[in-house]
């Protein structure tokens, strides 16, 4: 099963926040994380994933890389980076972009 | 026998409520702290270290803000040429000059700037923050007095009251002739509302998009990395007292030196304290004691290791490949990526931390770093100097 959210447009442009606490609270990852990926929230679910996300990036215009360490590498306690990126699909998304949530995705795995 | 009064009745009728009431506090007391016993038994050491992190967070600010007596008699501060670090033959004498008031208890600081060539943003946000450092630090009604003379340079007056700083201070305005594009600047403001920090934030983009020589990919990576991490960190760290949020964003295009000087800056506990005082305090004491002694190397230890200062940020575990966090999302890697974003795109940082200062070439290299025994800003202050259009080729552009 297929699913496509148009992040810019359904949830915010700017994607900066971690939580509640930072910034200006609004449109956290931690929101994010429950309105769109909470099926993933579990181990379960990535030991076997049946379902993909295509996550929109065309409206998108900032990135922080709080907000994805916790949207996004919060599930490397489940699963690999690779994996991760099979069932989370990145479209339209620019070179920065994608290189934030690579290094975020790496380094929530590896840990120092 | 004996009779009792009805007075003597009443009297032994209270005693006795008395007693029974101090028994049953005492017992609800026991109860409890056998709860809190078993509780901190069956918790995890790691876990009880950040529950204990606010209360040790508030002990520091506690200690910082400390209030003071401003009773010495009135301290000038000479202020001459050129002053801020965005240069950095002029670093050691902004040092200085810093520390000779930042700590200052005298009633009346007056600040001669009447051969004072140039304020840089840098300069103006050390000012500002200095106005809400002596408001934190004296009892109401014993705030000590800030003034200052006019410069005999008409830029700097000008500038002054352009940047917005007269306005912040609330003095009164010089009368300048030089006039300021609000195209090339980003004001200082007295930061009210949460809700702005968009706005805020947007502004000084679209400073750095108009003016900035940054290929768009540099820009984005600016804004994604640096502009909302910093951000992100002034408002965690910021104390909010006075109506203000207690952080402070400025922003001048300096045509002729081909630069945006950009200052972002808070006033809280500065990275020492933070580090010491978050969840991580005892892994960071234990595995880098130097910091206790050296705000300079706090900060740098800050820019080169995983660590947070943060109140609820995880703790490392010991494994047998080294010191780890768990899996997931974890915190403590912004200021890395800042670095490494300054560095991709030849942006130089420089950061002064209450008494400690550290100065980050464009190559990512650490070039100076210190630690002086007076305060050098009241807070944190995080300045870069982004390359910019100049002169020649703005119209060009």
């Amino acid at each position: 099963m297929k699913k496509r959210v148009d992040v810019g447009k359904e949830f915010f442009v700017d994607l900066v926040n971690r939580d509640e606490h930072q910034g200006d609270g609004l449109f956290h990852a931690k929101e994010f994380r429950q309105k769109y990926l909470t099926e993933m929230d579990n181990q379960d679910f990535w030991n076997n994933p049946q379902k993909t996300i295509v996550l929109d990036f065309q409206h998108v215009e900032v990135l922080g890389p709080s907000f994805a360490n916790e949207a996004f590498a919060y599930f490397t306690k489940f699963a690999k980076p690779e994996l991760i990126k099979t069932v989370i699909v990145f479209d339209h998304i620019s070179q920065v972009k994608m290189s934030t949530i690579n290094v975020e995705l790496e380094q929530g795995y590896k840990g120092y | 026998m004996k009779k009792l009064t009805a007075k003597r009745l009443i009297f032994l009728d209270k005693r006795n409520r008395r007693y029974l009431r101090s028994k049953y506090r005492i017992s609800k007391r026991e109860k409890h702290n056998k709860y809190k016993r078993k509780v901190i038994k069956l918790t995890d050491p790691i876990l009880f270290s950040i529950m204990e992190a606010p209360s040790r967070r508030r002990a520091k600010v506690k200690e910082v803000y400390k209030k003071k007596d401003y009773k010495e008699p009135m301290q000038t501060i000479q202020i001459a040429g050129d002053f801020g670090i965005e240069e950095g033959q002029d670093v050691a004498e902004f040092i200085k000059i810093s520390s000779q008031f930042v700590d200052s208890n005298s009633r009346i600081l007056k600040f001669d700037l009447s051969k004072c060539t140039r304020m840089w943003p840098s300069a103006v946000t050390l000012m500002c923050s200095m106005k809400h450092w002596v408001e934190m630090k004296s009892n109401p009604d014993r705030t000590p007095k800030l003034r200052s003379t006019k410069s005999g340079n008409d830029h700097v007056n000008g500038y002054l009251d352009n940047c917005g700083f007269y306005d912040y201070v609330g003095r009164y305005k010089d009368k300048s002739d030089t006039k300021f594009s609000h195209h090339e600047m980003v004001k200082i403001e007295k930061e009210t509302d949460r809700l702005r920090i968009k706005s805020r934030r947007d502004q000084l983009r679209n400073l750095v998009t108009r003016s900035s020589s940054l290929t768009p990919d540099q820009l984005e990576l600016f804004v994604d990395h640096i502009l909302v991490e910093v951000i992100n960190n002034v408002g965690e760290h910021g104390l909010g007292v006075h109506n203000t949020l207690g952080w402070w964003l400025i922003a001048q295009w300096h045509k002729t030196h081909s630069y945006i000087s950009m200052c972002i800056a808070d006033n809280g506990i500065g990275f020492r304290n933070s580090l010491l005082s978050g969840a991580q305090h005892s892994y960071i004491k234990d595995k880098f004691p130097s910091i206790v002694s050296n705000e300079g190397k706090a900060i740098r230890l800050a820019f080169e290791e995983s660590v947070s200062g943060a109140v609820y940020a995880p703790i490392k575990k010991k494994k047998i490949t080294g010191d780890r966090y768990n899996r997931g999302s974890h915190r403590g890697n912004g200021l890395k990526r800042i670095r490494d974003a300054c560095k991709n795109i030849g942006v130089p940082l420089a950061v002064l931390s209450h008494h400690g200062y550290l100065f980050i070439d464009a190559k990512g290299e650490f070039k100076k770093m210190g630690h002086s025994e007076k305060r050098v800003f009241a807070g944190t202050l995080y300045h870069f100097l982004i390359p910019a259009k100049g002169v020649d080729n703005e119209k060009e552009s």
